[in-house]
């Protein structure tokens, strides 16, 4: 199997702040890698040395075999970079954002009218290519930059947050179609915060946190690793459930406290409700649910996500 | 070969090639649009308003007894005028629509990451702004032909020189600009470096006029040059040390000013 990217023990330092601390990891080619990690743990920082604008400060780093210190411009050519904020030119035309786009990676006026109608086409635009950036929605600016990254048919496309602010159809529609690009060969890493995301769209992930990674897998592996295959979630009318913790302990029983429920992780959860029910504990509300990265990363981190 | 993987065959260590320079001023022609307005109207309105005023109106009075310019007051302040508004041009692009493009905006983020480079977009930004002030230029020149200013062949080569001006200002502001986070300083560069240059670089009257001090400093400056050149060219009266001098001064500022910028955009972009 070969590798379109591989970093080890990479590292990037801002003056004295150290934001990736030596992490390590390979992505296969064809399929898709995920960085999975809260604000500031390091990703966008990691995908800009991947896209060779950020010099790497200490390890190495190969995108698609070329050191991207001395191999930038070769590396950008089959790179095709979704950077976190649309940074689109409102100067042109929707169509004109591909077109000026292509024109910079050397393919022809002619490919490049033709590879932009496609584009607008597989990103659902085709009716807006005439228009202005400006009016266009939050989720169609998105699928508009996704399809500015695939100008040059990238072997590897780089994706930071692109479903972030958008609505559950607009997400829908935009895994729809990076499940597309991975049928066709296309190498994809993509950082997020949602947990969901990475569980639809990844071979494998990392969970990274304070510029480390804290775990590494496939979405099943990290859950059986890191958590139990159910969560029960309990809701007390008083907010927590004085027995609760003890009865947890003596039957064996891993829980976690949140601000408004209590997580219980079990393998069976219909058994753990009513053993506990056996036991006293009486909750308001219960709801039993698959483990998600979610619960892998509060096991990981003993904080959610996204707060 | 396709044209993304001659591109990728591409040496290295190529930091700079002519077609990453074509496709930059490519795009930004296409993006122009209203950009035309501007140029229009420093090419054209400018000259008329300020030959009419200055050239006309004040020249009588300047013409009235015999002046010791040489020439007529409007053959000599329009070469002046064309220079010095080359300077205008230039340190005004070089502040609020450079920090457009590499902070507010971010066109140039989003182009760092295709094959273009960073000399490349330094190069062309510089050169774009001069390309664009060209246009003005030969316009402006066909003004100042049109008031039948022009008095030797060696008048055609007025717009070039005049871009050089433009880019000996652009070139080491737009590395200041690559370096500033805001714009709050902009408005004392305007007010401080070029309104004063603009008044003190022999555009309206001869820079041996001034104190002493203040005239070596004129020489000092890039737009003094410019403005000399343009007058030498206009009155055919060429001088071929003090032509290289007047060539070779502001070519430094523009050298200087381009690896300046090269190294801001990597500084502000490329950490
Ligand atoms: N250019 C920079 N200069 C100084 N510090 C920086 C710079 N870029 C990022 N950082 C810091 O590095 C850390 C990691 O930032 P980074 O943007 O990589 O996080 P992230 O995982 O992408 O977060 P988010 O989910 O919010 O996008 C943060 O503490 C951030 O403040
Ligand atoms: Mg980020």
């Amino acid at each position: 199997m070969t590798t379109a990217l591989s970093a080890v023990d990479l590292r990037k330092s801002f003056g004295d702040f150290e934001a990736v601390k030596g992490i390590s990891f390979e992505v296969p080619t064809g399929q898709t890698f995920s960085i999975l990690g809260p604000n500031g743990a390091g990703k966008s920082s990691t995908m800009k040395m991947v896209t060779t604008v950020s010099p790497v400060t200490s390890g190495s780093l190969t995108v698609l075999g070329m050191d991207p210190t001395t191999n930038g411009r070769a590396i950008r050519a089959r790179l095709g970079v979704v950077p976190q904020e649309d940074i689109l030119d409102s100067e042109m035309t929707v169509r004109e954002n591909l077109v000026m786009y292509s024109r910079y990676f050397g393919i022809s006026w002619a490919d490049a009218r033709t590879k932009a109608d496609e584009l607008l086409k597989f990103v659902q635009l085709a009716d807006r290519a005439g228009d202005k950036v400006e009016p266009l929605s939050g989720g169609m600016k998105r699928r508009l930059t996704i399809a500015r990254a695939l100008v040059n048919d990238p072997s590897l496309v780089l994706l930071d947050e692109p479903t972030t602010g958008l609505d559950p159809q607009a997400r829908h529609l935009l895994w729809d179609r990076l499940y597309q690009l991975k049928e066709q060969g296309v190498s994809l890493l993509l950082t997020t915060h949602y947990m969901d995301e990475a569980e639809q769209l990844a071979d494998r992930l990392i969970i990274m946190d304070n510029g480390t990674i804290s775990a590494e897998g496939s979405p099943t592996q990290l859950i059986a690793e890191h958590c139990s295959k159910e969560v029960v979630e309990l809701r007390f009318d008083n907010r927590t459930s004085p027995e609760l913790q003890s009865v947890a302990e003596q039957s064996g029983l891993r829980i976690e406290n949140l601000p408004d429920r209590t997580l219980v992780y079990a393998d069976d959860g219909d058994a753990a409700l009513s053993h506990l029910a056996e036991q006293g504990v009486h909750p308001t509300g219960t709801l039993i649910r698959r483990a998600t990265l979610e619960d892998v990363f509060l096991a990981l981190t003993g904080r959610s996500l996204n707060e | 070969m396709t044209a993304v993987e001659r591109i990728a065959a591409q040496s290295a260590e190529t930091s700079f090639s002519r077609s990453g320079l074509l496709h930059f001023f490519e795009y930004q022609f296409v993006r122009l649009r209203t950009g035309w307005r501007g140029i229009v109207v420093t090419g054209v309105f400018t000259p008329v308003l300020f030959l009419l005023v200055m050239g006309l109106g004040l020249g009588e009075l300047v013409d009235r007894d015999a002046n010791e310019l040489g020439t007529s007051y409007l053959n000599y302040i329009g070469p002046g005028l064309l220079a010095t508004t080359a300077m205008q041009w230039g340190s005004q692009q070089a502040l609020w629509p450079t920090m457009a493009e590499i902070r507010w905006e971010g066109g140039y983020k989003a182009a760092l990451v295709t094959p273009l480079t960073v000399a490349e977009l330094a190069a062309g930004h510089i050169g774009w702004i001069s390309a664009r002030f060209f246009m003005a230029g030969v316009l402006f020149s066909g003004v100042l032909a049109g008031f039948g200013i022009a008095q030797s062949w060696w008048f055609l080569l007025t717009p070039l020189a005049a871009t050089l001006t433009c880019a000996a200002f652009a070139a080491p502001i737009a590395a200041f600009t690559s370096l500033q986070g805001n714009d709050h300083l902009f408005p004392l560069i305007m007010r401080f470096v070029v309104i004063p240059l603009l008044l003190f670089s022999g555009a309206f009257f001869p820079i041996t006029n001034l104190p002493a001090v203040l005239e070596w400093i004129a020489r000092l400056t890039p737009s003094w040059h410019g403005v000399e050149l343009c007058r030498d060219l206009s009155s055919g009266d060429l001088a071929l040390g003090s032509t290289a001098l007047h060539i070779l001064y502001p070519l430094a500022f523009v050298l200087v000013g381009y690896i300046g910028t090269k190294a801001g955009i990597k500084k502000t972009l490329g950490t």
